[in-house]
């Protein structure tokens, strides 16, 4: 290695293109790693909240003071998310259906699905947004770094051409320069790609959690609606 | 419970972990750069002769000084043959002449016995007349005998000055053949040191490595073609001689050259490459 041979020298004296291409690397690294952060509060506050509501859920609690229960929140602004603003979806659904009277029990558990479906993809949107721009960027970022590592090489070779005595000392700062490119685009992908396989496995079992809740819950109204038949 | 959004808070630690990242590598390259110790390899020690381009002229104006004083001298030597031969030429003829005298003289003693014989000795006649034919016989034959004799010497002489001449000629010729010979050596000895100026050291190059190479130039010094002679048996050397004579391109110390001189010696050149320099 020599005296003058630096990470950061070589940066700052890298031409033009190569020096365009480290700038959007580096832009899509930093973004990608907002995103990771994000994605990963985003996370583990879903799981957070429902693992906290299953256990209020399945505690024996009537269903219509759990669902008081959570009004104030709502009307405070607050976001409800996850599973129980699935389940208060599909319980204000049924409330509202059934106090209409005269409707047929099928057409009100109808309904509460319906609710309760439109509340679950909405959730699944809300988890999912984000995850294609990291792997957008774990795909793509290697390619980037490996053009600026091209057209640095050609430069290098190119300047290469004019001199003549062609030595080591000539070829290597270009190369090296060239190098930090790719260096610079793999830095930006292998935590893109990490996260993004992560976060998908985890946003799949998160789904499947809602899924299997709402079958659960739309059985218990099934039990309640069919249970009382007076009303 | 909430989603938490949390968009600013994960801006802030991204960029903060960018950030660390980068403080990371610029102090960890301070740090290399300070620790490395630079461990240069064992440089090739260029040992140029410095052939002093003054010093090269006034030995040529010495050498010029020396072959007119002898041309001078050789001058000289010829006008005193000369002068021997012209003075050799004007004895022999003086000899000729008082040779002739004498015979004349001789003739008319003869003569003159002859007459007084006749007066008195009628019959000494016959005699007087054979000896005076006899003597006149003689004479002719001494005369013949000398003619032989002139053409004989002058038939050596110019045998002699003719080898005198050709002698000369020949030393004439040895004295400008040296000093072609060395204007050769000292052109040659440029055409190397410049060649050794544009080459590149292989590693592979050894001390005692030859390579002859044919140059083919131009009286204005440009090479036209290079070609290898006899390899050094070291391929990335006979490589780096070629190289170094096809950089050098033109030897322009070479254009003032004259031109009968060049002909006979540069216009295809043998340069027997051998740098001087190297360390093993």
């Amino acid at each position: 290695m020599g005296e003058s041979i630096n990470v950061w020298g070589l940066i700052l004296e890298a031409t033009v293109p190569v020096q365009l291409v480290m700038l959007i690397l580096l832009t899509a690294s930093v973004v990608s790693w907002v995103m990771i952060i994000q994605r990963w509060l985003v996370l583990t506050a879903a799981v957070r909240g429902m693992v906290g509501f299953e256990k209020r859920f399945w505690s024996g609690m009537d269903l219509s003071q759990l669902f008081r229960e959570g009004s104030p929140q709502q009307k405070e602004n607050a976001q409800v998310g996850g599973m129980e603003s699935i389940f208060r979806a599909g319980f204000k659904e049924f409330m509202r259906l059934r106090q209409q009277g005269g409707i047929e029990s099928d057409a009100v558990m109808g309904g509460a699905q319906r609710a309760m479906r439109v509340a679950y993809s909405r959730e699944e949107e809300k988890l999912e947004k984000n995850l294609t721009f990291l792997a957008t960027v774990g795909s793509v970022t290697p390619y980037i770094g490996l053009f600026g590592t091209v057209v640095g090489i050609m430069n290098s070779f190119i300047s290469l051409a004019s001199q003549s005595q062609a030595s080591l000392q000539v070829v290597a700062p270009g190369i090296a320069e060239a190098l930090i490119a790719t260096a610079m685009g793999l830095f930006a992908a292998i935590p893109a790609v990490v996260a993004y396989n992560r976060y998908s496995s985890r946003v799949e079992s998160l789904t499947n959690n809602y899924l299997t809740f709402i079958d659960e819950f739309a059985s218990i109204l099934h039990r309640q609606v069919y249970s009382s038949p007076n009303k | 419970m909430t989603v938490f959004n949390g968009y600013p808070l994960s801006i802030v630690l991204a960029v903060l972990l960018h950030g660390s990242v980068l403080v990371a590598l610029f102090f960890f390259q301070q740090a290399d750069t300070e620790v490395i110790d630079i461990v240069r390899p064992p440089a090739v020690k260029a040992l140029l002769v410095n052939e002093n381009p003054q010093a090269r002229n006034e030995r040529v104006l010495q050498q010029r000084q020396a072959q007119q004083e002898r041309q001078e001298r050789k001058r000289q030597e010829d006008a005193q043959a000369e002068r021997q031969r012209q003075e050799e030429q004007r004895r022999e003829q003086e000899q000729q002449a008082s040779e002739q005298r004498q015979q004349e003289q001789e003739r008319l003693q003869a003569e003159q016995q002859r007459v007084a014989q006749e007066k008195r000795q009628r019959e000494q006649q016959r005699e007087a007349e054979q000896q005076r034919t006899q003597q006149q016989r003689e004479a002719e034959q001494q005369r013949q005998r000398e003619l032989v004799a002139e053409q004989e010497r002058q038939r050596q002489e110019q045998a002699q000055a003719q080898a005198q001449a050709r002698a000369q000629q020949e030393a004439d010729a040895r004295e400008l053949a040296e000093t072609e010979v060395e204007l050769v050596m000292a052109y040659s000895a440029v055409i190397h040191d410049l060649v050794q100026q544009y080459w590149s050291r292989p590693p592979s190059a050894r001390n005692g490595m030859v390579v002859v190479l044919r140059i083919r130039m131009v009286p204005t010094g440009d090479v036209l073609d290079v070609e290898i002679v006899q390899s050094s048996g070291d391929f990335a050397f006979d490589r780096a001689a070629e190289s170094a004579v096809l950089k050098v391109n033109r030897f322009t110390e070479l254009q003032g050259m004259d031109r009968r001189l060049f002909d006979r010696n540069f216009r295809t050149f043998l340069l027997t490459f051998r740098p001087q320099d190297l360390l093993n």
